[in-house]
């Protein structure tokens, strides 16, 4: 279940008059909760819109489900959820008659589109206000009207773009929250672009990483935040001797915060050797220790690491 | 990977036909497994709330009084005879069907600009177009649905009235079924002129929104485009009647509308000068002049909507 593709671009090209949006972009999108991160501009919403068919290609190839976007693009529109970056809702409409209206856009029939329309609306957290104009809504009930008319037409594929955007920290956690529950329990694959690595980690099953229309890193999440490769040392006062000194004895320290990072590399022998290291260091600057523990990769060191290379 | 949470089953339960494949959420979502009734549906479910929203149903009062009035208004002529055939009696013909656009001509422009600018303009300035699009439809289905609706909604301020002229005619003859016989023959032309000239209309002031910013600025253009163009149509006819009056009246959608009428239902279009041209060129040609508008409107406009980024 979770190998299986759905959605794959080969040698994607998207070129607009000035800009390179896609530059050769090959990538295979496994099912579960994928994350699509990049910093802003490094092509997350083209790849997005090609894959539904709203832009054209200059080159390459673009699959989902196995159908190419090129020639079905119908048919995938039929089975894909969209919930743009932007604002898209008319503000004169109530919520409710807006996402009957998308599902029937998607070809439900009357009676199912509003029976759909209801439980989608009541599943996004939506009650008494869905009669509301959409114009007298907070950012947060936007957003879920958003993912509602997504979402009403039971795509087999979820496509969210930037879908915490403009929320506050407590809807923020409610939008991904109602993200992982929709991807979990209904069996609907989910792409979700973010510039936020955070939210990625906390809801993803597995990252892709592009950078100027390029694929830098794609793998589970748990792949690329499991490994402990970091020494954390926390120390009462003074850190920054600390670290000068364990440079000195030739360990590759730095300070992050008030934290001491010591890079273990590759070869986790070492680390009885760094330990030992840590503690003759703190004892001969007679520093009170804190802490010493091996600290699990976060996605923002990991971002760091795969970019200085390039 | 999902973990349903099987329904506490009563008696009733395993005769179920929900609890049958054993997958009861608790949030009540289900798959939609029924029908998806394609493009079509989907286009007509589009003119649908289209048609809705330029009566301003499902919305605030502002579009409501503003539709509703303007069709009042075009049902000024109709109401005149009417009365007239109440007070007076008799066989009454104070507004023939072949001047009727004539009477009603500034009222419906208003209308056709605001309700254009309404139907393109509120999808455009809400970004709605991104949703509709990432919806299994083509983007010339779009531009259909819209021509179709405004069409549509034009028939109240073109065909009703004239169906409640002949009406009112009807009710004043003396023998009401002698009457009906000689006369039945101008419902043809009644109703095709209504749908011809509801086309043309349609599909200009559609394509003249597209073009515009706002609804103020579609009505500046659509009342000065079809007056200004009008006026010197007219004045070249008055001057000298020759091929290129017949050209002339072909470039103005108003004077191109008027010809139409008049053929139909065999007047002068009020000038000699007008007249003589009209015979010129077939009739046919002068039936077909609308329909050469929408033509070359929605050509425009599929055009536009086929380039447009998203």
């Amino acid at each position: 279940m979770m190998t299986e593709s759905v959605a794959s671009a080969s040698s994607l090209v998207k070129r607009y008059s000035s800009v390179t949006a896609l530059a050769g972009l090959t990538v295979d999108v496994p099912s579960g909760i994928v994350g699509l991160v990049g910093p802003n501009g490094a092509g997350k919403s083209t790849l997005i819109k090609i894959l539904l068919g709203l832009v054209d290609a200059t080159s390459g190839r673009a699959e989902v489900f196995g159908l190419d976007v090129a020639t079905e693009p119908i048919r995938i529109r039929e089975i894909i959820g969209y919930m743009p970056e932007h604002d898209c809702l008319p503000d004169d409409l109530s919520a409710t008659r807006f996402v009957i209206h998308m599902a029937r856009m998607s070809g439900l029939p009357a009676i199912a589109a509003r029976e759909r329309a209801a439980e989608t609306l009541r599943h996004v957290g939506l009650f008494e206000e869905r009669y509301r104009h959409i114009g007298g809504y907070s950012t947060g009930m936007k957003q879920r009207v958003k993912l509602a008319q997504a979402l009403v037409h039971d795509p087999r594929l979820l496509v969210l773009d930037e879908p915490t955007n403009g929320l506050d920290p407590s809807g923020r956690d409610d939008m991904l929250a109602l993200i992982e529950r929709t991807g979990r329990e209904f069996g609907i694959s989910v792409i979700m672009s973010s510039h936020l690595l955070g939210e990625i980690e906390s809801v993803c099953d597995s990252i892709i990483l592009i950078d100027e229309g390029r694929l830098v890193r794609s793998a589970a999440v748990g792949e690329l935040t499991g490994l402990a490769n970091t020494l954390a040392v926390e120390v009462e006062w003074d850190p920054a001797r600390v670290v000068d000194s364990l440079v000195e004895r030739g360990l590759p320290a730095e300070l992050s915060g008030s934290t001491i990072c010591i890079d273990l590399a590759a070869d986790s022998a070492e680390h009885p050797p760094v330990t030992r290291a840590v503690l003759d260091t703190v004892i001969e600057l007679d520093v009170p220790l804190v802490r010493v523990a091996r600290q699990r990769r976060r996605l923002d060191d990991l971002f760091r690491l795969e970019k200085e290379p390039g | 990977m999902s973990d349903p949470t099987t329904m506490p089953s009563p008696a009733a339960g395993s005769a179920d036909a929900k609890t049958a494949g054993g997958e009861i959420y608790d949030l009540g979502y289900q798959n939609y497994d029924g029908i998806r009734l394609g493009r079509r549906a989907a286009v007509v479910a589009l003119a649908v709330l289209s048609l809705r929203n330029a009566y301003g149903i499902g919305r605030g009062t502002f579009p409501k009084v503003l539709a509703f009035g303007l069709g009042a208004i075009a049902l000024l002529p109709a109401a005149i005879v009417l009365i007239t055939v109440a007070l007076v009696g008799g066989d009454t013909e104070v507004v023939e069907y072949a001047e009727f656009f004539g009477f009603v001509q500034i009222v419906i422009l208003l209308f056709v600009a605001t309700m254009a600018s309404e139907l393109v303009g509120n999808d455009r300035k809400n970004n709605t177009l991104t949703l509709y699009f990432s919806r299994p439809i083509e983007r010339s289905d779009y531009v259909f649905a819209k021509v179709g609706a405004l069409t549509l909604a034009l028939l109240p301020l073109t065909l009703l009235p004239q169906i409640l002229i002949f009406i009112g005619r009807w009710m004043s003859a003396s023998d009401s079924w002698d009457w009906l016989r000689s006369d039945f023959d101008e419902l043809g032309p009644v109703i095709a002129s209504s749908l011809l000239a509801s086309l043309q209309l349609g599909a200009v002031g559609l394509a003249i929104a597209m073009f515009t910013r706002s609804r103020a600025y579609a009505l500046v253009a659509v009342l000065g485009g079809m007056i200004v163009t009008t006026t010197v149509v007219s004045i070249i006819v008055e001057l000298a009647e020759s091929t290129w009056s017949a050209i002339a009246i072909f470039m103005s959608p108003l004077t191109t509308m008027s010809a139409m009428t008049t053929v139909l239902f065999d007047g002068d279009g009020g000038s000699e000068n007008f007249a003589a041209v009209l015979q010129d060129i077939p009739d046919l040609l002068w039936v077909a002049g609308p329909l050469i508008h929408a033509a070359i409107a929605l050509g425009l406009t599929l055009r536009r909507y086929q380039k447009a980024e998203l």
